[in-house]
Protein backbone atom coordinates (compact mmCIF):
# COMPACT_ATOMS: atom_id res chain seq x y z
CA UNK A 1 0.00 0.00 0.00
CA UNK A 2 2.53 2.36 0.93
CA UNK A 3 4.75 1.58 -1.94
CA UNK A 4 1.36 2.24 -4.11
CA UNK A 5 1.19 5.87 -2.72
CA UNK A 6 5.18 6.64 -3.55
CA UNK A 7 4.81 5.55 -6.65
CA UNK A 8 1.79 8.11 -7.30
CA UNK A 9 3.10 10.74 -4.97
CA UNK A 10 5.78 10.64 -7.52
CA UNK A 11 3.78 11.32 -10.47
CA UNK A 12 1.15 14.05 -8.69
CA UNK A 13 4.78 15.90 -7.32
CA UNK A 14 6.76 15.44 -10.14
CA UNK A 15 7.31 19.05 -10.34
CA UNK A 16 8.48 21.53 -7.14
CA UNK A 17 7.24 24.60 -6.61
CA UNK A 18 8.85 27.49 -7.54
CA UNK A 19 10.70 27.41 -11.35
CA UNK A 20 11.20 31.54 -10.18
CA UNK A 21 7.93 31.92 -11.40
CA UNK A 22 6.51 33.42 -8.28
CA UNK A 23 2.86 33.83 -7.10
CA UNK A 24 2.76 37.32 -6.49
CA UNK A 25 3.99 37.66 -9.86
CA UNK A 26 1.53 35.40 -11.40
CA UNK A 27 -0.88 37.66 -9.58
CA UNK A 28 0.37 40.84 -11.06
CA UNK A 29 0.38 39.08 -14.52
CA UNK A 30 -3.67 38.98 -13.52
CA UNK A 31 -4.08 42.24 -12.77
CA UNK A 32 -2.15 43.72 -16.09
CA UNK A 33 -4.48 41.75 -18.11
CA UNK A 34 -7.66 42.60 -16.48
CA UNK A 35 -5.83 47.00 -16.14
CA UNK A 36 -4.89 47.29 -19.79
CA UNK A 37 -5.16 43.67 -21.52
CA UNK A 38 -1.43 43.14 -21.47
CA UNK A 39 -0.86 40.71 -24.21
CA UNK A 40 2.82 40.04 -22.74
CA UNK A 41 1.49 39.42 -19.49
CA UNK A 42 -1.32 37.36 -21.08
CA UNK A 43 1.80 35.20 -22.60
CA UNK A 44 3.35 34.58 -19.94
CA UNK A 45 0.41 33.24 -17.96
CA UNK A 46 0.11 31.22 -20.69
CA UNK A 47 3.44 29.85 -20.33
CA UNK A 48 2.86 28.68 -16.81
CA UNK A 49 -0.10 27.66 -17.00
CA UNK A 50 -1.50 26.22 -20.06
CA UNK A 51 1.08 22.98 -19.64
CA UNK A 52 -0.31 22.56 -16.42
CA UNK A 53 -3.62 22.20 -17.01
CA UNK A 54 -3.36 20.47 -20.09
CA UNK A 55 -1.51 17.87 -17.95
CA UNK A 56 -4.66 17.99 -15.25
CA UNK A 57 -7.45 17.57 -17.79
CA UNK A 58 -5.10 14.49 -19.25
CA UNK A 59 -4.75 13.44 -15.48
CA UNK A 60 -8.65 13.52 -15.51
CA UNK A 61 -8.74 11.00 -18.46
CA UNK A 62 -9.66 13.86 -21.09
CA UNK A 63 -8.10 12.30 -24.93
CA UNK A 64 -4.87 15.04 -26.24
CA UNK A 65 -7.73 16.73 -28.38
CA UNK A 66 -9.65 17.30 -25.51
CA UNK A 67 -7.19 18.50 -23.34
CA UNK A 68 -6.03 20.75 -25.44
CA UNK A 69 -9.36 22.23 -26.22
CA UNK A 70 -10.52 22.45 -22.39
CA UNK A 71 -6.74 24.32 -22.01
CA UNK A 72 -7.51 26.65 -24.75
CA UNK A 73 -10.73 27.20 -23.20
CA UNK A 74 -9.18 27.78 -19.89
CA UNK A 75 -6.68 30.71 -20.87
CA UNK A 76 -9.12 32.78 -22.63
CA UNK A 77 -12.11 32.34 -19.86
CA UNK A 78 -8.38 34.40 -17.80
CA UNK A 79 -8.19 36.41 -20.19
CA UNK A 80 -11.52 37.10 -19.91
CA UNK A 81 -12.71 37.08 -16.60
CA UNK A 82 -9.16 38.64 -15.60
CA UNK A 83 -11.08 41.97 -13.87
CA UNK A 84 -12.98 39.83 -11.77
CA UNK A 85 -10.02 38.16 -9.97
CA UNK A 86 -9.41 39.22 -6.71
CA UNK A 87 -6.15 38.35 -5.38
CA UNK A 88 -7.73 38.70 -1.42
CA UNK A 89 -9.84 36.01 -2.21
CA UNK A 90 -7.61 33.44 -4.28
CA UNK A 91 -4.26 33.40 -5.50
CA UNK A 92 -3.51 32.85 -9.15
CA UNK A 93 -2.79 29.33 -8.93
CA UNK A 94 -5.81 28.63 -7.28
CA UNK A 95 -8.31 31.09 -9.36
CA UNK A 96 -7.11 29.00 -12.43
CA UNK A 97 -7.73 26.06 -11.44
CA UNK A 98 -11.24 27.26 -10.41
CA UNK A 99 -11.63 28.09 -14.11
CA UNK A 100 -10.29 24.95 -15.27
CA UNK A 101 -12.23 22.49 -12.69
CA UNK A 102 -15.61 24.47 -13.65
CA UNK A 103 -14.84 24.34 -17.92
CA UNK A 104 -14.17 20.25 -17.24
CA UNK A 105 -17.59 20.07 -15.02
CA UNK A 106 -19.35 22.27 -18.01
CA UNK A 107 -17.80 19.71 -20.51
CA UNK A 108 -19.08 16.58 -19.35
CA UNK A 109 -22.24 18.02 -18.13
CA UNK A 110 -25.35 15.78 -19.71
CA UNK A 111 -26.14 17.98 -22.57
CA UNK A 112 -28.41 20.86 -21.38
CA UNK A 113 -28.06 23.99 -20.26
CA UNK A 114 -27.47 24.85 -16.44
CA UNK A 115 -26.23 27.81 -14.61
CA UNK A 116 -22.67 28.21 -13.53
CA UNK A 117 -22.67 26.89 -10.14
CA UNK A 118 -19.55 28.25 -9.04
CA UNK A 119 -20.83 31.98 -10.06
CA UNK A 120 -24.18 31.08 -8.00
CA UNK A 121 -21.75 30.22 -5.17
CA UNK A 122 -19.93 33.30 -5.61
CA UNK A 123 -23.26 35.68 -5.48
CA UNK A 124 -24.24 34.29 -2.26
CA UNK A 125 -20.77 34.59 -0.76
CA UNK A 126 -19.99 38.39 -0.26
CA UNK A 127 -19.81 37.71 3.72
CA UNK A 128 -16.58 38.39 4.69
CA UNK A 129 -14.37 35.00 5.13
CA UNK A 130 -14.89 34.50 9.36
CA UNK A 131 -12.03 32.38 10.36
CA UNK A 132 -9.10 33.94 8.05
CA UNK A 133 -7.96 30.84 7.58
CA UNK A 134 -8.10 31.09 3.64
CA UNK A 135 -5.59 34.65 3.82
CA UNK A 136 -3.28 32.80 5.39
CA UNK A 137 -3.47 29.91 2.63
CA UNK A 138 -3.14 32.29 0.18
CA UNK A 139 0.09 34.34 2.05
CA UNK A 140 3.45 33.31 0.20
CA UNK A 141 3.70 29.68 1.09
CA UNK A 142 1.47 29.87 3.51
CA UNK A 143 -0.37 26.50 2.20
CA UNK A 144 2.93 25.18 1.38
CA UNK A 145 4.51 25.09 4.37
CA UNK A 146 1.18 24.03 6.15
CA UNK A 147 0.75 20.76 3.45
CA UNK A 148 4.62 19.85 4.26
CA UNK A 149 3.43 19.85 8.10
CA UNK A 150 0.87 17.13 7.05
CA UNK A 151 2.39 13.28 6.94
CA UNK A 152 3.06 12.56 3.84
CA UNK A 153 0.42 10.02 3.47
CA UNK A 154 -2.04 12.71 4.07
CA UNK A 155 -0.91 15.47 1.97
CA UNK A 156 -1.00 13.06 -1.00
CA UNK A 157 -4.29 11.69 -0.29
CA UNK A 158 -5.11 15.22 -0.52
CA UNK A 159 -3.80 15.52 -3.27
CA UNK A 160 -4.82 12.63 -4.62
CA UNK A 161 -8.42 13.53 -4.18
CA UNK A 162 -8.28 15.81 -6.77
CA UNK A 163 -7.65 13.19 -9.28
CA UNK A 164 -10.30 10.66 -8.83
CA UNK A 165 -13.84 10.04 -9.03
CA UNK A 166 -15.43 10.78 -5.91
CA UNK A 167 -18.95 8.04 -5.95
CA UNK A 168 -17.31 5.07 -7.13
CA UNK A 169 -14.24 4.68 -4.50
CA UNK A 170 -11.47 5.11 -7.56
CA UNK A 171 -9.15 6.22 -4.42
CA UNK A 172 -9.83 3.59 -2.62
CA UNK A 173 -9.87 0.72 -5.53
CA UNK A 174 -6.46 2.26 -6.70
CA UNK A 175 -4.90 2.26 -2.94
CA UNK A 176 -6.22 -0.43 -1.77
CA UNK A 177 -7.99 0.74 1.22
CA UNK A 178 -11.36 0.36 2.31
CA UNK A 179 -13.81 3.57 1.66
CA UNK A 180 -14.19 4.24 4.80
CA UNK A 181 -11.00 4.81 5.57
CA UNK A 182 -10.11 7.18 3.08
CA UNK A 183 -12.48 8.88 4.23
CA UNK A 184 -11.77 9.33 7.68
CA UNK A 185 -8.02 9.79 5.95
CA UNK A 186 -9.37 13.02 3.96
CA UNK A 187 -11.31 14.25 7.50
CA UNK A 188 -7.95 13.83 9.17
CA UNK A 189 -5.48 15.55 6.33
CA UNK A 190 -8.25 18.49 6.18
CA UNK A 191 -8.54 19.04 9.81
CA UNK A 192 -4.93 19.20 10.15
CA UNK A 193 -4.31 21.41 7.51
CA UNK A 194 -6.45 23.91 9.27
CA UNK A 195 -4.61 23.45 12.35
CA UNK A 196 -1.17 23.72 10.82
CA UNK A 197 -2.29 26.81 8.99
CA UNK A 198 -3.49 28.27 12.30
CA UNK A 199 -0.32 27.67 13.68
CA UNK A 200 0.87 30.17 11.57
CA UNK A 201 -1.35 32.91 12.30
CA UNK B 1 -30.47 31.56 9.56
CA UNK B 2 -27.53 29.15 10.29
CA UNK B 3 -27.38 25.92 9.13
CA UNK B 4 -27.05 23.20 12.07
CA UNK B 5 -26.39 20.34 9.69
CA UNK B 6 -22.84 20.72 7.06
CA UNK B 7 -21.99 17.84 4.42
CA UNK B 8 -18.71 16.18 5.86
CA UNK B 9 -15.24 17.71 5.61
CA UNK B 10 -14.71 15.08 2.68
CA UNK B 11 -17.93 15.70 0.54
CA UNK B 12 -16.75 19.28 0.33
CA UNK B 13 -13.26 18.63 -0.71
CA UNK B 14 -14.65 16.69 -3.44
CA UNK B 15 -17.19 19.22 -4.41
CA UNK B 16 -14.15 21.86 -4.26
CA UNK B 17 -12.25 19.29 -6.76
CA UNK B 18 -14.64 18.98 -9.27
CA UNK B 19 -15.10 15.17 -8.38
CA UNK B 20 -18.41 14.81 -7.25
CA UNK B 21 -21.26 13.65 -9.80
CA UNK B 22 -23.48 16.29 -11.05
CA UNK B 23 -26.82 14.79 -8.40
CA UNK B 24 -24.74 15.52 -5.64
CA UNK B 25 -23.01 18.51 -6.67
CA UNK B 26 -26.47 20.39 -7.06
CA UNK B 27 -27.35 19.81 -3.71
CA UNK B 28 -24.65 21.11 -2.16
CA UNK B 29 -24.48 23.81 -4.05
CA UNK B 30 -27.98 24.67 -3.11
CA UNK B 31 -26.22 24.20 1.12
CA UNK B 32 -23.37 26.50 -0.01
CA UNK B 33 -25.82 29.20 -0.88
CA UNK B 34 -26.83 29.91 2.75
CA UNK B 35 -23.87 28.77 4.73
CA UNK B 36 -20.79 31.04 4.45
CA UNK B 37 -18.47 28.03 7.12
CA UNK B 38 -19.11 25.29 4.14
CA UNK B 39 -18.37 28.31 1.78
CA UNK B 40 -14.90 28.49 3.32
CA UNK B 41 -13.94 24.93 3.62
CA UNK B 42 -14.53 24.60 -0.13
CA UNK B 43 -12.33 27.80 -0.96
CA UNK B 44 -9.34 26.16 1.52
CA UNK B 45 -10.11 22.90 -0.61
CA UNK B 46 -8.99 24.87 -3.57
CA UNK B 47 -6.46 26.16 -2.27
CA UNK B 48 -5.09 22.46 -2.30
CA UNK B 49 -6.06 22.77 -6.01
CA UNK B 50 -4.24 25.60 -7.09
CA UNK B 51 -1.11 23.62 -5.40
CA UNK B 52 -2.06 20.81 -6.77
CA UNK B 53 -1.96 22.33 -10.38
CA UNK B 54 0.78 24.10 -9.77
CA UNK B 55 2.60 21.12 -8.91
CA UNK B 56 1.82 19.55 -12.05
CA UNK B 57 4.36 18.96 -14.72
CA UNK B 58 3.34 20.43 -17.68
CA UNK B 59 2.47 19.04 -21.04
CA UNK B 60 3.70 20.17 -23.87
CA UNK B 61 1.14 22.15 -25.83
CA UNK B 62 0.34 21.77 -29.67
CA UNK B 63 2.34 23.76 -31.88
CA UNK B 64 1.05 27.25 -32.12
CA UNK B 65 -1.25 26.66 -29.08
CA UNK B 66 -0.57 30.35 -27.54
CA UNK B 67 -0.34 31.85 -31.30
CA UNK B 68 -4.25 29.84 -31.46
CA UNK B 69 -5.29 31.56 -28.38
CA UNK B 70 -3.89 34.92 -28.83
CA UNK B 71 -5.72 34.87 -32.24
CA UNK B 72 -9.08 34.30 -30.45
CA UNK B 73 -8.52 36.54 -27.90
CA UNK B 74 -10.18 40.07 -29.45
CA UNK B 75 -13.44 37.77 -30.18
CA UNK B 76 -16.30 38.57 -28.46
CA UNK B 77 -17.34 36.79 -25.44
CA UNK B 78 -20.53 34.12 -25.36
CA UNK B 79 -23.34 36.13 -24.08
CA UNK B 80 -23.60 34.26 -21.04
CA UNK B 81 -27.57 32.65 -20.98
CA UNK B 82 -29.22 33.87 -18.31
CA UNK B 83 -31.69 30.68 -16.75
CA UNK B 84 -33.96 30.63 -14.13
CA UNK B 85 -34.61 27.84 -11.82
CA UNK B 86 -38.70 26.76 -11.45
CA UNK B 87 -40.85 28.38 -9.84
CA UNK B 88 -40.29 28.39 -5.82
CA UNK B 89 -36.94 26.70 -5.83
CA UNK B 90 -33.50 27.45 -5.28
CA UNK B 91 -30.92 29.10 -7.21
CA UNK B 92 -28.72 26.00 -7.90
CA UNK B 93 -31.59 24.49 -9.79
CA UNK B 94 -31.47 27.32 -12.40
CA UNK B 95 -31.78 25.40 -15.81
CA UNK B 96 -32.89 22.66 -14.35
CA UNK B 97 -36.69 20.79 -15.43
CA UNK B 98 -38.22 19.10 -12.43
CA UNK B 99 -40.42 15.98 -13.90
CA UNK B 100 -43.94 15.45 -13.16
CA UNK B 101 -44.53 15.09 -9.25
CA UNK B 102 -45.91 11.01 -8.93
CA UNK B 103 -47.54 10.44 -6.09
CA UNK B 104 -47.14 6.39 -5.47
CA UNK B 105 -48.61 6.70 -2.20
CA UNK B 106 -50.83 9.64 0.11
CA UNK B 107 -48.11 11.99 1.65
CA UNK B 108 -45.25 11.57 -0.24
CA UNK B 109 -44.42 12.73 -3.82
CA UNK B 110 -41.58 12.36 -6.04
CA UNK B 111 -40.51 14.26 -9.11
CA UNK B 112 -36.93 13.42 -10.60
CA UNK B 113 -35.02 16.09 -11.72
CA UNK B 114 -31.27 13.99 -12.84
CA UNK B 115 -32.63 10.02 -13.83
CA UNK B 116 -29.60 7.82 -12.31
CA UNK B 117 -27.36 6.36 -15.23
CA UNK B 118 -24.69 3.37 -14.18
CA UNK B 119 -22.13 5.69 -12.89
CA UNK B 120 -24.37 8.51 -12.05
CA UNK B 121 -26.06 9.86 -9.12
CA UNK B 122 -30.08 10.81 -9.58
CA UNK B 123 -31.78 13.73 -8.43
CA UNK B 124 -34.89 14.19 -6.88
CA UNK B 125 -37.34 16.31 -5.47
CA UNK B 126 -39.27 14.81 -2.66
CA UNK B 127 -42.24 16.01 -0.95
CA UNK B 128 -43.14 14.30 2.63
CA UNK B 129 -46.10 15.01 4.67
CA UNK B 130 -45.98 15.21 8.51
CA UNK B 131 -45.58 11.90 10.41
CA UNK B 132 -44.71 10.24 6.91
CA UNK B 133 -40.68 8.70 6.69
CA UNK B 134 -38.73 9.65 3.80
CA UNK B 135 -38.95 7.13 1.52
CA UNK B 136 -35.13 5.93 0.40
CA UNK B 137 -32.22 5.22 1.69
CA UNK B 138 -28.89 4.62 -0.63
CA UNK B 139 -26.66 1.65 0.24
CA UNK B 140 -23.45 1.31 -0.58
CA UNK B 141 -23.52 5.68 -1.98
CA UNK B 142 -23.21 8.92 -0.62
CA UNK B 143 -26.81 10.56 -0.02
CA UNK B 144 -27.40 14.13 0.50
CA UNK B 145 -30.60 15.45 1.23
CA UNK B 146 -30.87 19.60 1.30
CA UNK B 147 -34.00 20.42 3.04
CA UNK B 148 -36.10 23.37 1.46
CA UNK B 149 -39.55 23.71 3.32
CA UNK B 150 -40.04 22.18 6.60
CA UNK B 151 -38.43 19.78 8.58
CA UNK B 152 -37.72 16.40 9.26
CA UNK B 153 -36.45 14.26 12.30
CA UNK B 154 -33.85 11.38 12.63
CA UNK B 155 -31.23 10.02 15.77
CA UNK B 156 -28.77 13.44 14.55
CA UNK B 157 -31.60 15.93 15.47
CA UNK B 158 -33.97 18.08 12.99
CA UNK B 159 -33.59 19.42 9.90
CA UNK B 160 -34.36 22.70 8.43
CA UNK B 161 -34.36 24.37 5.35
CA UNK B 162 -30.97 25.49 5.03
CA UNK B 163 -29.54 22.39 6.50
CA UNK B 164 -27.93 19.20 5.10
CA UNK B 165 -28.41 15.52 5.74
CA UNK B 166 -25.31 13.52 4.33
CA UNK B 167 -25.84 9.70 4.95
CA UNK B 168 -23.32 6.90 3.59
CA UNK B 169 -23.15 2.76 3.13
CA UNK B 170 -23.42 2.40 7.11
CA UNK B 171 -26.25 4.82 8.09
CA UNK B 172 -29.62 3.04 8.57
CA UNK B 173 -31.79 5.48 9.82
CA UNK B 174 -35.23 6.12 9.60
CA UNK B 175 -36.10 9.94 9.12
CA UNK B 176 -39.81 11.65 9.91
CA UNK B 177 -41.01 14.60 8.74
CA UNK B 178 -42.28 16.61 11.44
CA UNK B 179 -45.74 17.91 11.81
CA UNK B 180 -46.43 21.44 10.26
CA UNK B 181 -45.84 22.12 6.55
CA UNK B 182 -45.29 19.66 3.88
CA UNK B 183 -41.19 18.59 4.22
CA UNK B 184 -39.46 19.61 0.40
CA UNK B 185 -36.14 18.11 -0.23
CA UNK B 186 -33.87 18.26 -3.02
CA UNK B 187 -32.12 14.69 -2.10
CA UNK B 188 -29.11 12.82 -4.37
CA UNK B 189 -28.61 9.22 -4.22
CA UNK B 190 -25.56 7.00 -5.81
CA UNK B 191 -25.42 3.25 -5.67
CA UNK B 192 -28.61 1.12 -4.97
CA UNK B 193 -31.85 2.47 -3.42
CA UNK B 194 -33.24 0.12 -0.85
CA UNK B 195 -36.58 1.40 0.16
CA UNK B 196 -38.70 0.32 3.39
CA UNK B 197 -40.49 -2.64 3.00
CA UNK B 198 -44.28 -2.12 1.76
CA UNK B 199 -43.17 1.25 0.60
CA UNK B 200 -40.27 -0.36 -1.65
CA UNK B 201 -42.57 -2.25 -4.05
CA UNK B 202 -44.56 1.09 -4.88
CA UNK B 203 -41.58 3.09 -5.21
CA UNK B 204 -38.76 1.49 -6.30
CA UNK B 205 -39.84 1.54 -10.02
CA UNK B 206 -40.18 5.83 -10.20
CA UNK B 207 -36.42 5.94 -9.08
CA UNK B 208 -35.77 4.10 -11.99
CA UNK B 209 -33.64 1.36 -10.07
ZN1 LIG C 1 -22.64 24.24 5.95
Amino acid sequence: MHETIHYRLATVLVSQPGDAVTPAHLARQIALVASRRDRAAFAALFAHFAPRVKSYMLRLGASAPQAEDLTQETMLAVWRKAERFDPALAGAATWVFTIARNLRIDALRRERPTADLAEIAEAASDAPEADGLIETAQSEGGLRAALAALPDELATLLRLSFFEDHAHGDISARLGMPLGTVKSKLRRALLRLRVALEDQR
Amino acid sequence: MTARHHPSDETLLFHASGNLDEAHRVVIATHLAGCPACRAAVRLAECVGGDVLDRLEGTELAAGALAACLARLDAPAPVPVHLAPPPGMPASLAGYRIGPMRRPVRGLGIATILPPASRRAGLYLLEVAPGMSMPAHGHGGLELTAILRGAFEDAEGVYRPGDLAETGEADDHTPVALAGETCVCLFSVSGKLRFQSWLARLVQPLFGI
